[in-house]
């Protein structure tokens, strides 16, 4: 494709970095001995570096899909996966396994005790219900 | 209430930003859709031309237009 008489038309795919490596090594050979073609490529860059000052422009719409379809499987309510989060978090701090197991030994212990203290209470029922009966 | 960054660079940035935009939106939408799409998404115009389903000649084509079109309006020329 070396200087076909298209070849001046590349100068703006040129400029802006669109050409796979075969096409721009072809374009550079003709660009050295073409002056127009100098001159427009000098040009066009600086309106790329224009172009690079409005960068922040509304995505296109193949990239606002993209986003789109990574962001619709995520779940719309995060409070279960949160607490999972917590949980793994805390299981996942060695440094914490101890604090953890005695957290849980008090926790048993307490359980323990209301059971304890509730029983003569709920052992009485049963007694009320067989003096009753009988 | 607080001012966030530099006015006198902040200020500059807007009006030239505003300035590229207007130029951008004077372009016919091939040549404004065929510079995006190699600039901003990195595209080679053969990419282009498949996506807009377009020859290649063409995309080559709107690309250069739309560059000396922005070239004049960036430069001040009408």
């Amino acid at each position: 494709m070396t200087d076909a008489p298209d070849i001046h038309n590349l100068t703006g795919a040129y400029a802006l970095d669109a050409m796979v490596a075969a096409d721009r090594y072809a374009f550079e050979d003709h660009v050295v001995r073409c002056p127009t073609c100098t001159y427009e490529v000098r040009e066009f860059r600086e309106v790329a570096a224009h172009l690079a000052v409005a960068v922040a422009r509304a995505p296109a719409a193949a990239v606002r899909e993209r986003m789109l379809a990574g962001i619709e499987p995520s779940p719309k309510c995060p409070r279960r996966s949160t607490w999972l989060a917590i949980f793994r978090s805390l299981v996942g701090r060695r440094e914490l396994w101890p604090l953890i197991g005695a957290v849980s030994v008090m926790a048993v212990l307490a359980f323990a005790g209301v059971a304890e203290r509730s029983r003569p209470q709920r052992s009485r029922n049963p007694i009320g219900h067989e003096g009753a009966r009988t | 209430m607080t001012v966030r960054g530099d006015p006198v660079e902040t200020i500059p940035a807007a009006a030239q930003r505003d300035r590229v935009r207007r130029a951008l939106a004077e372009l016919t939408f091939l040549q404004r859709e065929t510079i995006l799409l190699a600039y901003y998404e990195g595209l080679t115009y053969q990419e282009v031309s498949q996506l807009l389903r377009l020859p290649a000649g063409t995309v080559e084509t709107r690309m250069r237009e739309g560059l000396v079109r922005l070239s004049a309006r960036l430069r001040g020329r009408p």
